[in-house]
């Protein structure tokens, strides 16, 4: 993959189509029938987004969109580790969907101002869309922080758990120096990362909960957190088990973790089962 | 826990609101937020509202709906037929030597161009 615009469009789809096919797991099994709606929708949102990327990748590379998606080897995804990870729990799903939307949030207020007319000009409509994304994510954020304790102490868990992994969403691209001098890359991705931790600061500083940036559960006994129910109940977890994996970095050079083959097994096997089929 | 909201849709600006299912949510945020995509996910409308249940004033009186007395004179069905009624009055006006010299009336009603045809009706 030497072209770094090519990579730049399938980093951007991969991360699209397998959050997407991840979040999608919930669909039959949210909470509850309206969230299913909710949740689902917004998973095919995001494979709806893959389906711009991989578009303008297709007239880049001169391939098929379809095979572009589906028909390449596992270490051929670029995608970041964080969204190949399974749903977990639902306090893990939220707080990658809201890290990970915020995320896309700065991305995409990145590639606006791009160089590239097709990929700024595909912004626009995506945008629209990802302004239900982050007032869902936030949302049940501030819901799940507001108790009651299993619902802050899952939410706390998960963020940590996801938090670990999510600077790989920032990774540099091979040939970025490249993109950046070009103007298709308006900043580099290290200095999205710093705009995102900003924006994410803020609002786990309003919740309270800025310390699970430092990687603290702040699980200590005996503190009292209010629950939506206006009780207030002793929190007697304990320290949340916190697997990091580096930042979670090597994605997008097509390094994934133990998780991903059972994804590209799932997500590519009816295409690798029927060659070139019609949909 | 959960509380039941009850929702409704505009289909443009200009319609009054209509009850379009109802969702259940902890609060009005969540209401809102999930009513979307519960009612609105195919283009269904243009805007939408929440209102809690318990917010809703309800009549609460089935026999004070019931007709005691008969009322089909207010019901559609007792309006069937009105073209035959009509030739046939004119017919035996006619047999009676009266002659209507008179056009019939314009029709002044003016068909909203926002609203979608529903089909017959003004302008036939």
């Amino acid at each position: 993959m030497s072209d770094p615009r090519l990579h730049l469009l399938l980093a951007l789809a991969d991360d699209e189509l397998i959050m997407g096919h991840q979040h999608g797991h919930w669909t039959g099994v949210a909470p509850h029938i309206e969230e299913d709606l909710a949740f689902s929708s917004i998973s095919q949102d995001e494979i709806g987004h893959s389906v711009v990327w991989y578009g303008i990748a297709a007239e880049l590379s001169g391939k098929d969109p379809d095979t572009l998606a589906l028909g390449r080897p596992p270490d051929g995804y670029l995608n970041a580790i964080l969204v190949e990870r399974p749903p977990r729990d639902w306090g893990y799903t939220l707080a990658r969907h809201y890290l990970y939307d915020t995320a896309e949030d700065v991305r995409l207020a990145t590639l606006a101002e791009s160089s590239w007319t097709a990929v700024a000009g595909a912004t626009g409509a995506i945008r629209r869309e990802e302004r239900y994304h982050l007032l869902h994510a936030r949302l049940w954020l501030d819901r799940l922080a507001k108790g009651p304790v299993e619902a802050r102490s899952r939410l706390v868990d998960g963020l940590l758990a996801a938090l670990s992994e999510a600077p790989g969403l920032f990774e540099a691209l091979p040939g970025e120096d490249e993109l950046v001098a070009e103007g298709v890359l308006p900043v580099t991705h290290e200095q999205q990362r710093r705009r995102w931790l900003e924006m994410i600061t803020a609002d786990l500083s309003g919740l309270g909960l800025d310390h699970v940036l430092d990687g603290e559960s702040h699980h200590t006994g005996g503190e009292f957190v209010p629950t939506s129910s206006g009780e207030l109940l002793t929190d007697e977890r304990g320290d949340a088990a916190n697997g990091t994996t580096g930042g979670g970095l090597g994605g997008r050079h097509g390094r994934h973790s133990e998780d991903f083959a059972q994804v590209w097994e799932e997500m590519t096997g009816t295409y690798r089962a029927h060659p070139g089929a019609s949909w | 826990m959960s509380e039941r909201w009850e929702v409704f849709g505009k289909r443009t600006l200009d319609d009054p609101w209509t009850s379009v299912g109802a969702v259940h949510a902890p609060d009005r945020e969540m209401a809102l937020l999930l009513a979307k995509e519960s009612f609105f996910r195919h283009g269904e409308g243009v805007d939408f509202a929440v209102v809690r249940l318990d917010d809703l004033h309800v009549f609460g009186r089935p026999d004070l709906l019931e007709f005691a007395t008969d009322k089909s004179y207010r019901l559609q069905s007792g309006y069937t037929g009105m073209g035959d009624k009509r030739r046939r009055a004119i017919d035996m006006a006619r047999e009676a030597g009266a002659v209507i010299d008179r056009p019939r009336p314009a029709d002044k009603r003016v068909p909203n161009p926002t609203h979608r045809s529903r089909g017959g009706g003004a302008g036939e």
